[in-house]
């Protein structure tokens, strides 16, 4: 059953930026994340009477758009290492001047590239627990995986990162 | 962490500590940086549009010809290895007839030579008057 289009309509507007922006960052590359971010948003059209609170909402749509994601990463073969450059000039031509951060947009672009040279289950993990802020927990629960594999990934993708930040970026990572 | 303190808990615990200072620093450093972007300009409107049209439920349906294609190069090699499997499978069960056809040969082959020899060794018998009947 589909939902009312108002409320579908308050929906996409309420969580458009947190599906996007997780589509973005596992597949690397925005025409694929705006296909897979308007995927996900269909589904919930089309599964959202079954959803009751706003916080399933929240746990399902993040659980969709991972799951689209990686299956238009394989699917299209996208290597997101290709991809880097094009995500990076969209993705903060207009975004990173107003966050006026301590950080500045190149180290911001730096670690979004390095991001995308991470494997897929390491990317996701790193993405839901930086990007999300959920808890390795909350992330087993969404990625249906053990608690210990989720803590795994997370930290050899934290390692691996920082490893890449400290080779390429010795200004950034002292 | 003084000189002093430094000696007093080791230089393996005090690289440890300094390199998770370093984690915990780049992790803050990579929260801050991962933070959500803008979905693009019209996101919402576009969403809005495929969730009214018919597009929603003809999208699944439509193959890309990409997709296509692959389909086409996966049934042709299915049928070159069914049809590869067949024709192996004609092949050995012609050779095993073969084989059986040989060991056939080769059996009656060895009944006649032993009925010669026997019957060649009953005439000598015989000659020597020995007769062990018919």
């Amino acid at each position: 059953m589909a939902m009312e289009a108002t409320e579908f309509r308050r929906l996409v507007e309420t969580h458009q930026r947190m599906v996007f922006s997780l589509a973005l960052r596992v597949t690397g590359e925005y025409g694929v994340a705006e296909e897979v971010a308007q995927d996900a948003f269909l589904e919930l059209f089309r599964a959202g009477e079954g959803l009751e609170s706003a916080d399933h909402v929240r746990f399902w749509l993040r659980r969709v758009t991972v799951h689209r994601a990686t299956d238009a990463l394989r699917r299209r073969a996208v290597r997101p290492e290709a991809a880097a450059e094009e995500w990076m000039e969209e993705a903060h031509s207009a975004g990173s001047a107003e966050d006026g951060a301590a950080l500045n947009a190149a180290v911001v672009a730096r670690l979004e590239e390095l991001l995308q040279t991470l494997p897929e289950a390491m990317r996701v993990v790193v993405v839901l627990r930086y990007q999300e802020e959920m808890l390795p927990d909350e992330i087993a629960t969404l990625l249906g995986q053990p608690v210990a594999t989720v803590k795994s990934n997370l930290q050899r993708g934290l390692q691996l990162l920082r490893r890449k930040a400290a080779v390429t970026m010795k200004e950034f990572v002292r | 962490m003084s000189e002093q303190e430094k000696k007093t808990v080791g230089p393996e615990l005090v690289q440890d500590v300094a390199l998770d200072l370093k984690l915990a620093e780049f992790e803050l450093q990579l929260a801050q940086a991962m933070r959500r972007v803008d979905a693009p300009e019209g996101f919402a409107a576009r969403v809005m549009e495929r969730a009214d049209g018919p597009t929603v439920s003809s999208k699944v349906v439509v193959m890309r010809p990409r997709l296509r294609a692959q389909v086409w190069v996966g049934g042709a090699i299915a049928a070159m290895l069914a049809l590869g499997a067949f024709v192996g499978e004609t092949v050995h069960v012609r050779h095993q007839r073969e084989q059986a056809a040989l060991a056939t040969q080769q059996f009656e082959a060895a009944v006649r030579v032993t009925d010669q020899a026997l019957d060649k060794t009953r005439v000598q018998l015989e000659r020597a008057g020995l007769n062990f009947g018919d």
